[in-house]
């Protein structure tokens, strides 16, 4: 569950981000983020794992108000929310398996854990094969799901992705997209932002469309732009 | 309990292996910043070896202190008595010998063994009778001095103090002149630890923002650059006890054979606290290093953000986003 009641952010440099969002999304629930450039799509979701905190209002990850958890909180916090990026923010000189295993050896998981969890992280995104390649060895669309199967690899109640099509190509985003959408039917919620509109006109699940930090619309099953 | 043991052993050695990495990474910088530290620690271990020293040769000295009247000439048996009784009612005493003229003669002979006879020199003893004094408490010897030239019959007291006095005097020079070296490059060394720390940490800023975001603590990222510092200093530190002990070692029994009444400080007495001071250094500033350089990194200083209503911002406005160099 994240909950997010009143929440305004004004940037030290003035910028209003986000101005009074309330926003409620259920365990379980896929939503995509629309709107346009600026609109605050990053900012709402760097609120969700505490990249960012509100200038006003609250924001509930479960039953824990992240606005006021304490700084040695945040990791923990983090290790419940997977995050997929745009730029895929993979190390360049470690393979596909040693970027997902560097998620678990960096939060001190259990050693012998580690073989069985990164496989299945990565068999889940279909990367088994090229666990062994480095990224500059892999398309675009491959990096993505290794920095997918990272995101699940603490197998995390959320995964937060910030467009995470924005580099790929129509055909490749689409894979992304339904390997999203196969993500949330195991039950994590799942909120991605995007300017992919046919994606989401395909998708047809709950859309929220921000404009200039205010949501404009939130709805069951939409469209990329308002109907009609 | 095998397991987390294992675990924790696993991590460290992580946390080493990264520290070497980034070492070797800097090349230069760090083989830099482990020679200066190697001159800090190097002066630093020098002037504690001849401080030692100097204070223990200043501690023999005093233990041997006597306190020395010479009695006028012409002293009969009787006053001598009465004159010895005296003396050693006055506190803190704790022997009186008397040293005939003719004994102090033979002494000086002695000292000159036979390349001199004195006998063949003077046609008389030149020397006054004398009295030794010894006191308990060195501390306590200018009072006894004082008491002892009131003493009728006594013509000249003299002590051993000046030798202390220059001795203590060499030893606060020596302090001294090392603490301002010492600190200079220490300085010096910490100063190009923090810089070979934060190109460590530049070069690695990728991987620190990825751990941060998959959720890895503060003391985990800290962990191999901490480690790296205390390498540095370790590094430095090693070395410096290695030279040392071998130069004090040889020189001790160097000085020994040609000075052989010369005091010094045997190597097992002094050696391992050298030792212990310069690694406990050595860390120190490889440590202190890390942290001046990690928390400039973590803690940048930026215009204080503030609230709607201008009040200063106690919280941190965006933790990761400082990660973000531009
Ligand atoms: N760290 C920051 N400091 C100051 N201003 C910021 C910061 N991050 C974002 N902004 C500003 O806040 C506003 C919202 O930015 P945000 O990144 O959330 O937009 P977005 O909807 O994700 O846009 P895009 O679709 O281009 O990714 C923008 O005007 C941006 O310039
Ligand atoms: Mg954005």
């Amino acid at each position: 569950m994240i909950v997010f009641q009143g929440v305004s952010k004004i940037y030290p440099n003035g910028v209003k981000a986000l101005q009074g969002v309330n926003l409620h999304i259920s365990p379980g629930e896929f939503v995509f983020i629309v709107g346009p450039t600026g609109a605050g799509k990053s900012t709402l979701l760097r609120m969700i794992y505490r990249d960012e905190v509100p200038t006003r209002g609250k924001v509930f990850v479960g039953s824990q108000d992240v606005t006021r958890l304490p700084s040695r909180q945040i990791p923990y916090l983090r290790r419940r929310i997977g995050v997929v990026f745009q730029d895929f923010k993979l190390l360049p000189h470690k393979t596909a398996w040693e970027n997902v295993a560097f998620a678990l050896h960096v939060t001190g998981a259990p050693e012998e854990e580690i073989p069985r969890r990164v496989g299945r992280a990565l068999a889940v995104v279909g990367l088994l094969d090229k666990a062994l390649s480095f990224p500059h060895q892999l398309s675009g669309g491959e990096q993505q799901r290794v920095s997918i199967a990272r995101a699940l690899v603490h197998e995390p109640p959320i995964l937060l992705a910030d467009e995470p099509t924005g580099n790929l190509d129509p055909a490749t985003s689409w894979e992304i997209i339904q390997l999203l959408a196969a993500i949330n039917r195991r039950g994590t919620t799942v909120v991605v932002t995007t300017h992919n509109k046919i994606i989401v006109d395909m998708l047809r699940k709950r859309v929220v469309e921000l404009s200039e930090g205010m949501v404009v619309r939130d709805q069951q099953h939409g469209l990329y732009a308002q109907e009609g | 309990m095998r397991k987390k043991a294992r675990h924790l052993w696993r991590t460290f050695w992580y946390f080493c292996q990264e520290a070497w990495l980034g070492l070797l990474r800097n090349g230069m910088m760090s083989v830099a910043a482990v020679l200066t530290g190697m001159v800090a620690l190097l002066i630093l271990g020098s002037s504690l070896l001849l401080q030692a020293n100097l204070a223990y040769l200043a501690d023999i000295v005093e233990s041997q202190v006597e306190i020395v009247a010479y009695l006028r000439d012409g002293t009969d048996a009787r006053e001598r008595t009465s004159l010895l009784r005296r003396v050693e009612r006055i506190p803190h005493v704790r022997e009186v010998r008397f040293v005939s003229k003719e004994v102090a003669l033979a002494r000086l002979q002695e000292s000159f063994k036979n390349r001199v006879v004195l006998r063949d020199l003077l046609d008389t003893n030149p020397l006054p009778d004398s009295l030794e004094i010894t006191v308990h408490d060195p501390a306590r010897i200018p009072e006894v001095v004082q008491e002892v030239r009131r003493v009728p019959g006594v013509e000249e007291v003299t002590y051993g103090r000046q030798v202390i006095d220059r001795l203590l005097a060499l030893t606060r020079t020596v302090r001294f002149t090392s603490a301002l070296g010492v600190a200079l490059f220490a300085g010096v060394a910490m100063v190009i630890i923090v810089n070979t720390i934060h190109l460590t940490i530049l070069a690695r800023r990728q991987e620190i923002e990825i751990m941060k975001l998959v959720g890895a603590t503060n003391w985990f990222i800290r962990w191999p650059f901490l480690l790296e510092g205390l390498l540095e200093g370790f590094l430095a530190a090693i070395p410096v006890i290695a030279f040392l002990s071998l130069a004090y070692i040889v020189g001790v029994y160097r000085l020994a054979t040609v000075i052989p009444f010369l005091p010094l400080l045997e190597p097992p007495a002094i050696l391992p606290r050298v030792a212990l001071v310069l690694v406990t250094t050595g860390a120190g500033m490889g440590i202190g290093g890390s942290l001046i350089s990690l928390h400039r990194f973590f803690h940048p200083k930026e215009p204080r953000a503030r609230d709607p209503l201008g009040r200063p911002r106690r919280k941190p406005i965006h933790p990761l986003g400082r990660l973000r160099v531009r």
